[in-house]
């Protein structure tokens, strides 16, 4: 299944490479996302940056595709370093940017890939109620924008203190932001569903998750991936 | 002035660097079915290509692939700046 097909990610810790060789070793079943950010601590985060840089380059010649890289939040000192070095590869097609709220966010890492020379596609995550408040100033920053990706976790935390509901707000969220890129034609990618040994009801979640709008969604363990990919396999409905 | 990179897990490379020793590289292969003069001769390449040849080092190799030595190289390489 090529790239533009599979919308099914799986997030490997950036300072592991026996996750990430297992990982390219089913790489014909999704795509992997080397996350620097929450996947890697602090204390490992250099060292994390040259494994993705070399893995890209490992990934590339076994498998023709390109990786996807996750990289530290704007609020971070360190997302430039990312930016920087693993790009240094060429074999980055799109970087994942976390906890985005608002358009400048975007316009100023673009300015930064500019100054490299270099272009990429963004993958937005979504992950607190103003971000989502702000997505369409959001949408029209950049014309790399290729996907929104909605992380819920973090989102319920943005949340917690003023909500009534938490599963409905979560949910009404995930509406929204669905719809909106059905609306504008964005590729939506769903958040992470951390009990991976409840498979049925992470059909049933997937299941809603394309109905509202989602066309893919981000996995943690091999037991979601053909679960995943029979669902948003079918394409926007 | 001392560091670590990498890890002991299977699939890696640890290095350890410490400046209050005289330079030598010392690398100890921990997976027998490769043979040590491999070993040894990946990863001096790639010390050499990123001019940490002239170091304090202890190496301890645990089946690192060619990518994932000179990540750990690179990455040593720049803890320096």
């Amino acid at each position: 299944m090529s790239l533009i097909e599979n919308k099914v990610f799986l997030y490997v810790p950036a300072y592991k490479p026996n996750f990430i060789e297992n990982a390219i070793r089913i790489n014909d079943k999704l795509n992997i996302i080397l996350c620097l950010e929450d996947g890697t601590p602090d204390a490992n985060k250099l060292e994390a940056r040259y494994l993705v840089k070399h893995a890209a380059n490992e990934y590339f010649k076994k498998t023709g595709k390109k990786i996807i890289v996750r990289i530290n939040a704007i609020e971070s000192d360190i997302w430039k370093e990312d930016i920087k070095v693993t790009i240094d590869s060429k074999k980055v097609s799109r970087i994942r940017v976390p906890k985005v709220s608002k358009p400048e966010d975007i316009i100023l890492i673009e300015r930064y890939i500019e100054s490299l020379n270099c272009n990429l596609q963004y993958e937005i995550m979504i992950e607190s109620k103003i971000a989502l408040d702000n997505i369409e100033e959001i949408s029209k920053s950049s014309k790399c924008i290729y996907a929104f990706t909605f992380g819920a976790s973090d989102y319920e935390l943005s949340i917690r203190n003023g909500s009534i509901d938490i599963r409905s707000d979560l949910l009404n969220a995930r509406e929204k932001l669905g719809g909106f890129c059905r609306e504008n034609n964005f590729e939506c990618f769903d958040s992470t569903f951390m009990n991976y040994k409840e498979t049925e009801l992470f059909k049933i979640d997937c299941e809603f998750s394309q109905k509202v709008g989602f066309t893919g969604r981000s996995v943690i363990h091999p037991l979601q991936i053909d679960i995943a990919n029979k669902i948003y396999s079918v394409g926007r409905i | 002035m001392n560091f670590i990179i990498g890890t002991a897990e299977s699939s890696d490379m640890k290095i350890i660097y410490d400046d209050t020793n005289v330079a030598n590289i010392k690398i100890i292969n921990l997976v027998p079915e490769i043979p040590d003069n491999l070993v040894n001769d990946k990863i001096k390449y790639y010390l050499i290509k990123y001019g940490l040849s002239n170091l304090s080092l202890i190496i301890y190799y645990y089946g690192a692939n060619e990518w994932v030595i000179e990540s750990r190289i690179e990455a040593l390489s720049n803890s320096f700046h």
